[in-house]
C-alpha cells in the first residue's frame, strides 16, 4: 500500500522555479560541436565525381551539367556538378563521408525554412 | 422602476452573466497556469480562455445523423443557466445575498447538480458510442459524490442553525473559530467538487485516452463553447459556495472598514471574496496535478468508503458541537 | 446489458500511432478483443531490396524513430556476418554505448506515455523533461537527437572525444538520481498503484507459449534477454543484471523498465571507463558476396530479428525484419480479456507498442474487399490537371 499525493512537495517547489521550456526563437538553443545541421557545399573544391549522388539515401543530390566547365588540375574539365535539394536531405552525413575532396559539410545551424523552393536548393 | 432596472443589472452584469463569465475565464486561466507551472512548463497567457471561447463560437456546429436534435441542442443552455443561477443566493459582498430565503442551501446544491444531468442527456442523445459510455460513467459518479457533498454542506447548516446561506455566512463571520470544526467537511466538499467538475483524479466521464472525448465527443462549435463555459462557471460557483460556508464568508468580524472617510466595506468584502475563491481554485488545481485518474469502480469505492464516512463523521461532530458546547454555554 | 462493440482506433488519443483494437464489452468489462495493425505499412522491406546496402543503412534506421539504433546495428551485424569481417572493439563499445543510451531514452518516453494513458500528465511532463538530458547526450555523441546514423557496415562513423566524457558522466549521474526517484514514485504513489497492480495479468506459462518478448515477458518471471543469452557487440565483456519480477501485471512491467534504466546507466559507466583505443571501422566492400545471415538484438521493446540475404550485387535480395512489438500482439489480445474499458489503454501500452515498427503486411480479401490500386505518378498527374483546370 502506498501514500497518496507523493508529488506534493515537488509540485510546490516547481512553482517558483524557472520553467524548463526554451522560448525558441527568442531564446537560443545550445548546439554541440559536431551537430549535423544544414548542408553547405564548397563548389571550388568539388571535382564532379558524383559519389555523393550515388550514395545519398534520400536521393537529394542530382548531377547536372557544369555551366562553368571548370578546369581540374590534371588537364580534365569538370563536367558535372551536384545540386542538393535540402527539402529531401535527412542530414545523415553519408555524402560528407564519401566525398573524396571534403567539399560537403553539415554546419552547426538549424532553421531550414523558405518560401520558395529555389531557396532550398544548394549548388 | 429603479428596482426593475437594478434587477436587470444584477442579473446580467453583476453578479450575473458578465461578471460570472469574466471571472470564470479568469479562474480557468489561474487553474491552467498553476497546473502548467507545477509541471515545470510556462502555461497559457492571460487571454487564452477568452481566445478559446471565441474560437469555439466561430466553428461549425456538426450534429451526427443519429442524434436526437432537440435534446442535443437545448441541453447545453439549460446546463449553463443552472450553473449560473445559484450566484444570486450566495452572499458575495457581505452577509446578505441578493435573494436569500430559508432552504436556499439545498436549492443551490440541487441547481449545481443539473449540469451533470444535462451532460448525461447530451451523451445519451449524441447517437455515438463514446458519449454513451461517458454519460453512463457521469451518472454513476453522480450517485457517488452527491451524498458526501450534501452531508458536508448540511453540517455547516447544522452548526449555524439555519438552512440559508446568508445566515450561515453571518454566523461564521461572528464565530470564526467554528471554521476549525468544519475542516473535515471542507476536505470532503473539495473532493466532491473535483468529482462534480470531472477533473483528475475523477475525470472518468471524459477520459481522453479511453473514450476519446467522453460525453462531449460529438459537441462542437457553440455547444462545446457553452459546455466549457458551464464547467468554468460551475467551478466558480462551487468555490464561492464553499468559501462562503466553510471558509467563513467574506467579512471580517469587526464590521466596517473606513478609509479616508468612506465606508469601503463592500470593496474589502469583495476583495476577500476574490482571495478566498482563488485559493480554492488553486487547491483544486493542485489536486488535479497530483493524482492519476481512478477507474470508475475505484472511484465509487473511494466515495462510499472514505468520503461518505467522513461526511457522516463531520455531521456527528457538528451535532455534538451544537448540542454539547452550545448547550452548555 | 447487451454486448456492445467499441472500436478503439485507428484515430484515438490513446494510441500514438494508428492501430485498431475492436472491443466487445459487457457494461464496463471487456469480453473479447481483436487487434488490427498495419495501418502504417510503408513497404520498407521491398524498398530495401531496391537500394544499395549503404542507402539501406539509413532506410532501416527509419523503421522506428525510438529504437532506430537497434535497427541499424542489427542490420550491420547481419551484413558483417555474411562478409565474415571482425569489427574493431572500440566500434563495438561505441555501438553498445549508443544502444544503451537509446534504451534509457526509450524507457523514459514510455514512462511519460504510461502517465498520459493513466491521466497523470504531471508524470509525462517530468519524465520527458529528464529525457531531454539523454537526448542532449546523444546529440553530443552523434550530432542528432534521433536517428543517430552512428553505424556503418564494418564499424561506427563517429568517435567521442575526451572532453565529451565529462559531460556524459555528469548526465549519467543525473539520470541515476532521477531513475531512483521514479522507482520511489512508482512503489509509493497510491493512485498509480491502484491503476496498475493486478491489471493485465499474464501468467508465465501463457507468456512462454505465445512467445512474448522484452520487458513484457521479463515481468512474468521469464529470464530472456538477448544481451545475456546470445551476446553481441560488447556485451560479452560487460557486467549487468537481467531484471525479472514475478508480479505478471502492468506494475511489473513498469518496474522492469525502470530497473533496466539503472542497469543501462551501469553499463554506460563501464563502457566510458574501459573504452578501448583503436580504429573505428574496417573497410567493407560495396558488393556483398552471396550468403544469408540472421542477427538478433535486444531493442528496448524486446528481441529484434533481422534476416538478410545477399546475392553478390550491391543490393540485398531480401531483408526481413521481425520487430518485438509484432511478437507481443498475441499476448495483448489474451491480456485484454476480462479487464475494464478504462484499463484497455494502459494494458495495450504496457507492452510498449511501437506500431510503426511492426506493420509488415496488409491482408485483404480480393473477393469481398474491393481493391483498387493507383500509381503514384498518375495520381500526382491527375491532381496537377485538376489544379490547372481550376
Amino acid at each position: 500500500m502506498g501514500r497518496a499525493g507523493i508529488l506534493l512537495p515537488v509540485l510546490w517547489k516547481h512553482l517558483i522555479k524557472k520553467p524548463f521550456t526554451v522560448l525558441y526563437p527568442s531564446e537560443k538553443l545550445t548546439l554541440p560541436e559536431g551537430y549535423r545541421g544544414i548542408l553547405v557545399h564548397d563548389k571550388d573544391a568539388c571535382i564532379g565525381c558524383g559519389i555523393c549522388a550515388k550514395f545519398c539515401s534520400a536521393e537529394a543530390i542530382e548531377l547536372v551539367d557544369d555551366r562553368e566547365q571548370k578546369p581540374l588540375g590534371n588537364g580534365k574539365i569538370r563536367k558535372n556538378v551536384p545540386v542538393f535539394f535540402l527539402e529531401r536531405c535527412m542530414r545523415c552525413g553519408q555524402c560528407v563521408e564519401s566525398c573524396p575532396k571534403n567539399a560537403i559539410k553539415l554546419q552547426k545551424k538549424v532553421g531550414l525554412v523558405a518560401y520558395q523552393k529555389e531557396d532550398m536548393t544548394v549548388e | 422602476m429603479i428596482d426593475a432596472v437594478l434587477a436587470v443589472f444584477y442579473l446580467l452584469v453583476f453578479p450575473g452573466f458578465v461578471f460570472l463569465g469574466v471571472y470564470a475565464l479568469l479562474c480557468e486561466w489561474i487553474d491552467r497556469k498553476a497546473y502548467a507551472r507545477m509541471q515545470h512548463r510556462i502555461g497559457p497567457p492571460w487571454f487564452q480562455p477568452l481566445a478559446d471561447l471565441i474560437k469555439l463560437l466561430a466553428k461549425e456546429d456538426v450534429i451526427p445523423k443519429n442524434a436526437e436534435r432537440s435534446l442535443f441542442q437545448y441541453a447545453p443552455p439549460v446546463a449553463l443557466a443552472a450553473a449560473a443561477a445559484p450566484i444570486i443566493n450566495i452572499p458575495i459582498w457581505g452577509t446578505q445575498a441578493l435573494y436569500s430565503f430559508q432552504g436556499d442551501l439545498l436549492v443551490i446544491l440541487y441547481m449545481l447538480s443539473i449540469p451533470t444531468l444535462a451532460l448525461f442527456i447530451i451523451g445519451w442523445a449524441s447517437g455515438s458510442i463514446y458519449p454513451l459510455v461517458g454519460s453512463m460513467r457521469a451518472v454513476t459518479m453522480l450517485f457517488s459524490y452527491e451524498v458526501p457533498m450534501i452531508l458536508a454542506c448540511l453540517s455547516a447548516g447544522i452548526l449555524s442553525g439555519s438552512w440559508s446561506t446568508s445566515d450561515i455566512t453571518a454566523h461564521m463571520a461572528t464565530h470564526p473559530l467554528e471554521m476549525l470544526v468544519l475542516i473535515p467537511g471542507f476536505v470532503v466538499a473539495l473532493f466532491a467538487l473535483q468529482a462534480k467538475l470531472e477533473r483528475t483524479p475523477f475525470d472518468i466521464p471524459h477520459a481522453e485516452t479511453e473514450i476519446v472525448g467522453g460525453t462531449l465527443t460529438e459537441c462542437s462549435g457553440k455547444k462545446l463553447a457553452v459546455m466549457r463555459l458551464t464547467g468554468d462557471i460551475l467551478m466558480l460557483v462551487g468555490a464561492t459556495l464553499f468559501a462562503a460556508i466553510f471558509l467563513g464568508g467574506f467579512v471580517l468580524q469587526n464590521g466596517s472598514f473606513i478609509f479616508s472617510g468612506y465606508d469601503v466595506t463592500p470593496l474589502t468584502n469583495f476583495g476577500f471574496y476574490l482571495i478566498k475563491t482563488l485559493l480554492i481554485v488553486f487547491i483544486l488545481a493542485t489536486i488535479k496535478t497530483l493524482f492519476a485518474r481512478l477507474r470508475i469502480d475505484q472511484m465509487v469505492n473511494f466515495s462510499w468508503k472514505y468520503l461518505a464516512l467522513a461526511g457522516v463523521f463531520q455531521l456527528f461532530i457538528a451535532l455534538g458541537f451544537v448540542s454539547g458546547v452550545k448547550g452548555v454555554a | 446489458m447487451p454486448k456492445v462493440r467499441i472500436p478503439v482506433g485507428p484515430q484515438h488519443p490513446a494510441f500514438k500511432e494508428p492501430m485498431r483494437v475492436d472491443l466487445t464489452v459487457d457494461g464496463e468489462l471487456v469480453v473479447e478483443a481483436d487487434v488490427i495493425i498495419s495501418y502504417t505499412h510503408r513497404g520498407i522491406e521491398k524498398a530495401a531490396e531496391t537500394r544499395s546496402y549503404v542507402k539501406d543503412l539509413y532506410l532501416v534506421e527509419r523503421v522506428c524513430g525510438i529504437c532506430s539504433h537497434s535497427h541499424t546495428t542489427c542490420f550491420c551485424q547481419a551484413v558483417e556476418e555474411i562478409l565474415d569481417i571482425e569489427v574493431p572493439p572500440r566500434a563495438l563499445y561505441l555501438r553498445s554505448l549508443v544502444g544503451e543510451l537509446e534504451r534509457i531514452q526509450s524507457h523514459l518516453l514510455w514512462v511519460g506515455v504510461a502517465g498520459h494513458e493513466l491521466g497523470w500528465d504531471t508524470l509525462l511532463m517530468y519524465s520527458w523533461r529528464d529525457r531531454e538530458r539523454v537526448m542532449d547526450m546523444l546529440e553530443l555523441i552523434s550530432g542528432n537527437r534521433m536517428n543517430y546514423a552512428m553505424n556503418t557496415i564494418g564499424g561506427v562513423r563517429r568517435d567521442i572525444e575526451e572532453e565529451q566524457l565529462h559531460d556524459l558522466k555528469n548526465g549519467l549521474s543525473f539520470l541515476k538520481e532521477r531513475a531512483n526517484y521514479y522507482i520511489h514514485l512508482f512503489t509509493e504513489e497510491e493512485s498509480f498503484l491502484k491503476r496498475t497492480k493486478g491489471v493485465g495479468y499474464l501468467p508465465t506459462t501463457l507468456a512462454k507459449r505465445l512467445c512474448a518478448v522484452g520487458p513484457t515477458v521479463r515481468a512474468s518471471n521469464v529470464k530472456m534477454d538477448v544481451r545475456a543469452d546470445d551476446p553481441y557487440a560488447a556485451y560479452a565483456e560487460l557486467e549487468f543484471d537481467v531484471i525479472t519480477t514475478n508480479t505478471c501485471d502492468v506494475w511489473g512491467r513498469t518496474y522492469v523498465k525502470i530497473m533496466e534504466i539503472l542497469q543501462s546507466i551501469r553499463i554506460c559507466n563501464q563502457i566510458l571507463d574501459d573504452l578501448p583505443a583503436g580504429e573505428l571501422r574496417v573497410k567493407a566492400p560495396v558488393k556483398i558476396p552471396e550468403g544469408e545471415a540472421v542477427s538478433r538484438y535486444e531493442a528496448p521493446r524486446g528481441e529484434l530479428i533481422y534476416y538478410v540475404k545477399s546475392n553478390g550485387t550491391d543490393k540485398p535480395e531480401r531483408v526481413k525484419i521481425r520487430t518485438p512489438t509484432l511478437a507481443n500482439w498475441l499476448v495483448t489480445v489474451e491480456m485484454l480479456k476480462g479487464v475494464y474499458i478504462a484499463d484497455v489503454p494502459i494494458v495495450v501500452d504496457a507492452i510498449d507498442p511501437c506500431i510503426a515498427c511492426c506493420a509488415r503486411m496488409l491482408s485483404c480479401n480480393a473477393t469481398t474487399t474491393p481493391v483498387t490500386s493507383v500509381d503514384l505518378t498518375a495520381l500526382r498527374q491527375s491532381r496537377r490537371n485538376e489544379q490547372v483546370m481550376e
